[in-house]
């Protein structure tokens, strides 16, 4: 692992202090039929620190996205306030949602879950897409196909990927729109490895790893896998399913059998992970009289 | 880097050939000898100095209506298509240019009488009802086949043909109500005919738009390639998608209507060159939009062609046929030909389809 991130080098150019995501006492609900929405999140407050990889972890419809798009600028909350801290800068502490949509992609990079392209691009021109706001830059696309390794896919068309080839082209997406900026860059990624095989979702969280240590990035994840948060993750931001907080800390202090057994309402155990030194990962377990 | 050069050199390659092809169309329009009327074929060395300027000014009429047109649903078709994720939006099919006829024949019948039954020879009084008509269709199609901000392609298309029969059957009911001399024009307007005899004023007032609509595409072409992402994926690279697409339908109303308000609704144009375009220069919009805006100027002017001199000359008897008539008896089978295409392959065009 560590030998892998050793080898990436630094896939970003960026210099700057890191951008921290301020979140204060933030509630969303969607508009709908029912007259004040169906809440999703309340009450969410946590800083969510540079250099460090976040996971995003809770139960099914616990408002993990809502919250990440909430935190790129793409949804307004109702009450409470996101914003980006990095010391410096005219935006500097701005909401999120106020800021320039160029300015803010300088910054911020978004990857959805779902990768989609609608037209017959090929991977080299969709990493292109990336640098929309930040110009043109041969270097920036090189750096980032290579980061992610697909340089060998980079004539092939994107719609003609596998949904895992196509989640490592977006990330390679969001790395070329942030390479050479002048703040810390922030990386929210919607399950980015859901798709991929062992090797490459390694890679990837590799990747994900130096990307932070390396560049000093604040990357948040939306993550389901709870294998992959223990390896990737330095800190954890742990939602209810009602879309409260259950926690925000660092990896080991949120990923106890006890928080996630009232999180998920599974009980969990511990095991060791011999290829890991002193790694050990929650795995979730059937209830006693209860059928897996 | 040499995929990407090769990509330009085939682009580059292609934007030629257009270009030839038109001009070649152009000149044959211009040269071609002319058929006055059945059975009767002047050869033009038999032509006065003072007839042959008549005639040529005539046919440059006809040459530049024809790229006018074809430039203009071309490039409108590009950007409903872009902007929908849809491989099958057209102005045509959306029910756009159903909408700018309606429009053009309400503004008709609404001054037939202060106007003294001239009204439609008045290009400005077609002109706004059109421009009206062809924006709140878009709106309309749009809206209606909005559900929480999702855009569904099927019921798009679905509901974009039946508004188009809607408005066909209110100008069915209008011509019932006009009088019998406004009808005749009117029939012939919704063939889609070039007319020799349109005013360079009227012209002019359609080129306008065309040229903001084609000038803007290209000035937001990087946008519009951004476009192909999810809208969230769009705005976070700092695409301002909902104000380009805004903009840009609107732009696609007002460059319908100056293609209907010159030779009434020509179908298949839009939906054909669009998609010739992107299976031969790729989907950048840099290149994508010249492209498109080329090979519709061909359509129309290759339709002018076949209409007013091929036809005359071979089968006397049909004399001048309206473009209308030839786009949409070879557009339609060229259609049905990319739909076979599309099933071989598991996605349309190089497009996926979906929600916008």
């Amino acid at each position: 692992m560590m030998m892998m991130m050793m080898m990436m080098a630094s896939a970003l150019t960026s210099t700057g202090a890191g951008t921290s995501v301020l979140i204060q006492d933030v509630s969303f609900a969607y508009a709908t039929t029912v007259p004040d929405g169906f809440p999703v999140l309340s009450g969410i407050t946590a800083r969510l620190r540079p250099a460090a990889v976040t996971a995003v972890l809770g139960p099914n419809a616990a408002g993990k996205t809502t919250l990440l798009l909430l935190m790129a600028g793409l949804l307004k909350p109702q009450s409470g306030r996101l914003s980006l801290v990095d010391g410096s800068g005219p935006s500097d502490g701005q909401a999120v949602h106020d800021l320039d949509l160029s300015e803010r992609a300088r910054v911020l990079a978004y990857v959805a879950q779902r990768p989609r392209v609608d037209a017959p691009f090929s991977v080299r021109q969709v990493v292109e897409l990336g640098r929309f706001a930040t110009g043109p830059s041969e270097d920036a696309v090189k750096a980032a196909l290579r980061a992610v390794e697909i340089e060998d896919l980079q004539d092939r068309l994107f719609h003609e990927l596998s949904v895992g080839q196509q989640q490592r082209v977006s990330l390679a997406r969001a790395v070329a729109q942030l390479d050479g900026g002048d703040s810390g860059p922030v990386f929210l990624l919607d399950e980015p490895m859901s798709a991929m095989d062992p090797k490459h979702a390694l890679h990837t969280a590799g990747l994900l790893k130096s990307l932070a240590v390396e560049n000093g990035a604040t990357v948040v994840v939306v993550l389901h896998d709870l294998v992959t948060a223990s390896r990737v993750a330095d800190d954890v931001l742990l939602l209810n399913q009602n879309g409260t907080l259950a926690g925000h800390g660092g990896v080991s202090d949120m990923l106890t059998c006890e928080r996630l057994e009232s999180v998920y309402e599974v009980p969990f155990v511990r095991v060791s992970c011999p290829g890991e030194a002193g790694q050990t990962i929650p795995v979730p377990v059937a209830r006693r009289g209860t059928s897996t | 880097m040499s995929a990407d050069r090769r990509t330009h050199n085939r682009a580059a390659l292609w934007l030629t050939a257009f270009g030839l092809l038109a001009v070649a169309l152009m000149a044959a329009r211009l040269l071609a000898p002319h058929a006055v009327a059945v059975a009767e074929t002047v050869n033009t060395s038999d032509l006065t100095v003072g007839q042959w300027w008549t005639m040529l000014d005539l046919r440059c009429v006809s040459i530049v209506c024809a790229v006018v047109i074809g430039a203009s649903l071309a490039c409108s078709g590009t950007y409903l298509q872009t902007l929908l994720r849809n491989p099958l939006a057209s102005p045509y099919i959306l029910g756009v240019a159903s909408g700018a006829g309606l429009g053009a024949a309400i503004a008709r019948l609404i001054t037939r009488n202060e106007l003294g039954g001239t009204a439609g020879a008045l290009w400005y009084v077609d002109g706004t009802g059109a421009a009206i008509g062809a924006v709140l269709v878009l709106l309309l199609v749009y809206g209606l086949s909005q559900r929480r901000g999702l855009v569904d392609p099927v019921e798009l298309l679905l509901i974009g043909v039946m508004v188009s029969v809607m408005c066909g059957a209110v100008i069915l009911l209008i011509q019932h109500l006009l009088s019998a001399s406004d009808t005749d024009s009117l029939i012939r307007w919704m063939m889609g005919n070039i007319d020799q005899f349109t005013r360079w004023s009227a012209i002019i007032a359609a080129a306008v738009p065309v040229a903001i609509g084609i000038a803007y595409g290209l000035r937001s072409s990087r946008a519009l390639d951004a476009a192909a992402l999810s809208d969230h994926e769009a705005l976070s690279v700092g695409v301002p998608i909902h104000t380009i697409r805004l903009i840009l339908f609107g732009l696609s109303g007002l460059m319908t209507a100056s293609a209907v308000v010159l030779a009434g609704p020509i179908g298949f144009v839009g939906l054909v060159a669009p998609h010739v375009a992107r299976l031969l220069v790729g989907p950048r919009h840099i290149v994508l939009i010249p492209a498109s805006v080329l090979i519709g100027a061909c359509l129309l002017l290759a339709a002018d062609l076949g209409g007013s001199v091929v036809s005359p000359l071979v089968v006397p008897a049909f004399g001048a046929v309206p473009s209308g008539i030839i786009t949409s008896l070879v557009g339609a089978p060229i259609f049905i030909w990319l739909i076979r295409r599309r099933s071989g392959s598991s996605r349309p065009f190089g497009m996926n389809g979906g929600g916008a």
